[in-house]
């Protein structure tokens, strides 16, 4: 097979000499060119852009002559406009790439650069001219836009303090702010508004620190005062830490090119800024959607008010009628959707980046994508479909707030209050005979009552040991609580990936989990927890008992797990999953399933929303229907560009994910792929 | 996702559950050296939130049990 992805190279002769070169040759061998003769070189990846079907990828250039590059904020729709224009043999010298020079012209002239660059659109502009494959710096020629900014903004007053240890997180923060500011002005203006938002928030936690400072003093409270600032002081540590990822990775590469370098070695000469656009737009993509009803708002104007019966014992725990997921006229509307507006007036938006340490993660500030998604995103592990797990972990922030959160208003330093803990009680107590409870009051207690019992599933007891009940005091809960809400909280991510994302596909959210989990650590070393987690989430909504839930269950895993087999995609923990779901194993799988069914789908009762679920355009068809030709009319055709229509980054991402998953990618080249999933997204 | 109003209280919340440490790297905010972040050491103990009780307080009974059968099987009885 061939590869068809190339390398464009350069070598600094002297303090403006360099010499240029593309080649095919792998990155190793690129690297070890370089330590072999002590030089300093910079590459990047850059992607034939348009190809021919049965044809094979475009012949590598012997000779090169110029290099343009073109820094469109939308490659894919201005490749769509030039493709029109170009004359049959300037197609083999167009190439995309990662980085903010999303579009590459190998040998054209700068009269026809010019042209092309006009009919595209106009935006920032490089031009290489090489004599004998060597490039002299000074003859660069640029040409950068007219700033569209009339005058100073006026909303952006950097926040500022007295305070000498704020003052040193408040520099980085301000520093950070201004060379995003002036860098997304040219390369991703709508990510200005960001920035607003993170202005504000910083002035904010500045101005709540100064506040405390008058309590750390006292006897009495001085240390959860301190405590408080430690967390401020934390947070503006975050803060800063990710917006100077979003400084290294997003705007390196910017023009002059030759003047900076990225933190990605193997995209040294071009940088990332073009993939970090993508998953900056998947981000905002879903985050506008929940904008439509913020759950905190729900919580406390409309479940603070509302009662139901919510059932209390788990082992008799009954979905009720199954659920469906369809936008028909008629459909049941929703709890989560009753009660007026909730529009969600602000938001900080999460900072996107690439990180090889954390990989796919999520944190209040930020959201990170593997490294490894840099190269292989077509590859299940690595795909951008896990991203959507990591926001909804953002979403499942502020319901955990609304529920449990402390205010600055008010001093209790546990994490369950009294009240709520009185609450609890009668609850439980109650639960053979279940009365209606506030919503908020039954959802705080159905995940109490999820931690104290994933606490007993640890510690079977033998049934010839008569033992009475846990007494549970306002203690116990609180530890078991902090010990296992961790779980609760996945679990309640699972619930929102699936339903909001996955439009309730069970077999495409199995097999979608699985594939990806077989190449990470944790699966292996806690299987049962992640079987119990995969399990419960297909369950929810089936209107089942636990027992006939989990048959149901396990059925969707071993279809899921065959259909990934009959693709290639194997695993040793397969055969573990098909272990533990069966003879005596499978009992204490169903009985770590009890809980977490019980949680997930109580969770569904309450945070299901077709209101949100109608701003996000996804795959709503199972595409592993026989005969489903779904997939095909969201996925981008590699050999065509798109004109004018705009992609759901939710639904193109799933459609190129079924497509590994189904074993139809076009050509086994993950590092063309992976740009071009990119350049797709981040237009 | 998160309001500015929801961001300042998340952060006062997190100082009361874990006394003001970051939540990244991993390993700071309560967890353990793992490939993965605190959060996804779900079943592991909360090390910085301590479970030692500090009063002796009102109790309610938990009477959901897991009962190990004699032939292995596990099941729940409340």
């Amino acid at each position: 097979m061939a590869s068809y992805t190339r390398y464009l190279t350069t070598t600094a002769k002297a303090v403006n000499e360099f010499t240029v070169q593309i080649s095919d040759s792998s990155p190793i061998a690129i690297a070890q060119d370089a330590i072999r003769n002590s030089c300093e070189v910079k590459y990047s990846p850059i992607m034939p852009a348009i190809l021919t079907p049965q044809e094979g990828p475009p012949p590598v250039p012997t000779k090169l002559e110029s290099v343009a590059l073109l820094f469109a904020n939308s490659p894919y729709k201005t490749l769509g406009i030039l493709k029109t224009h170009l004359f049959a043999n300037e197609r083999s010298g167009i190439y995309f790439t990662e980085g903010l020079a999303s579009i590459i012209f190998l040998n054209f002239t700068i009269k026809r650069t010019k042209q092309l660059h006009k009919i595209g659109g106009g935006c920032p502009l490089e031009y290489w001219p090489l004599k004998d494959g060597k490039l002299d710096a000074r003859r660069i020629i640029f040409e950068l836009l007219p700033s569209k900014q009339a005058g100073a903004p006026n909303d952006i007053i950097l926040p500022s303090t007295d305070n000498a240890e704020l003052k040193v997180y408040v520099e980085q923060i301000s520093s950070s702010l201004q060379s995003l500011w002036a860098s997304y002005g040219i390369y991703f203006p709508d990510e200005r508004d960001t920035l607003r938002q993170i202005v504000i928030l910083a002035d904010n936690l500045v101005q709540q620190h100064g506040r405390l400072q008058g309590g750390v003093g006292r006897t009495d409270g001085g240390i959860a005062c301190q405590k408080k600032a430690n967390a401020i002081i934390s947070a503006l540590v975050e803060i800063s830490a990710a917006l100077s990822y979003a400084v290294t990775q997003g705007t390196t590469g910017s023009l002059p090119v030759l003047s900076n370098r990225s933190p990605f070695p193997h995209h040294s000469l071009l940088g990332i800024g073009g993939a970090v656009r993508a998953l900056t737009k998947y981000t905002r993509y879903l985050e506008s959607a929940f904008m439509a009803r913020s759950a905190g708002k729900v919580i406390s104007a409309q479940y603070s008010r509302v009662k139901q019966i919510v059932p209390a014992s788990i082992p008799a725990y009954n979905s009720g009628p199954e659920y469906k997921f369809t936008d028909s006229p008629g459909s049941p509307d929703e709890h989560f959707d009753r009660g007026g507006n909730s529009y969600q007036e602000d938001q900080v938006p999460l900072i996107a980046h690439f990180s090889l340490r954390y990989g796919f993660m999520e944190s209040k500030f930020s959201v990170t994508a593997a490294s490894q998604a840099l190269t292989a995103e077509t590859l299940p592990q690595w795909t951008l479909m896990t991203l959507s797990h990591e926001i909804m972990h953002s979403r499942v922030r502020t319901i955990f707030q609304a529920l449990f959160g402390k205010t600055w208003e008010k001093d209790d330093n546990n994490l369950i209050s009294k009240s709520q803990f009185k609450e609890f009680c009668a609850w439980i107590q109650a639960r053979k005979n279940p009365r209606k409870v506030r919503v908020v009051t039954s959802l705080r207690n159905v995940i109490l009552n999820f931690c104290c019992a994933v606490e007993q599933c640890q510690h079977p007891i033998p049934a010839n040991k008569r033992r009475p009940g846990l007494p549970l005091s306002m203690d116990k809960v609180n530890e078991l609580y902090s010990r296992h809400k961790h779980l609760a909280i996945e679990i309640l991510v699972h619930f929102h990936d699936y339903y909001f994302v996955y439009a309730c596909q069970p077999k495409m959210y199995m097999m979608s989990l699985w594939a990806s989990w077989i190449k990470v650590a944790a699966p292996y070393a806690r299987t049962p927890e992640y079987l119990m987690r995969s399990l419960a989430t297909v369950a929810c909504g089936s209107g089942l008992n636990s027992i006939a839930a989990f048959d149901h269950a396990k059925e969707i895993l071993l279809d899921g797990l065959a259909s990934l087999e009959g693709v290639g995609i194997r695993s040793p923990l397969f055969s573990e999953l098909r272990r533990l779901t069966s003879t005596v194993a499978e009992s204490a799988a169903r009985a770590d399933f009890q809980p977490c069914y019980y949680l997930i789908d109580t969770v569904r009762r309450f945070f299901a929303s077709r209101t949100i679920a109608s701003k996000i355009d996804r795959l709503d068809c199972d595409p592993f229907a026989e005969g489903s030709t779904f997939v095909d009319d969201y996925t981008a055709n590699i050999y065509v560009f798109g004109e004018g229509q705009t992609l759901s980054p939710i639904r193109y991402s799933l459609a190129t994910l079924f497509k590994t998953l189904s074993g139809r990618l076009p050509f086994d080249d993950p590092q063309w792929l992976t740009a071009w999933n990119y350049m797709v997204i981040s237009s | 996702m998160i309001s500015q109003k929801e961001m300042l209280n998340i952060i006062c919340t997190e100082a009361i559950e874990y006394g003001g440490l970051q939540e990244l790297p991993g390993q700071q905010h309560g967890g353990k050296t793992s490939f993965h972040s605190a959060k996804r050491e779900s079943r592991g103990p909360e090390e910085i939130n301590g479970s030692r009780p500090e009063s002796d307080s009102s109790t309610v009974q938990y009477d959901l049990r897991l009962i190990r059968k004699t032939n292995g099987i596990l099941q729940w009885k409340d």
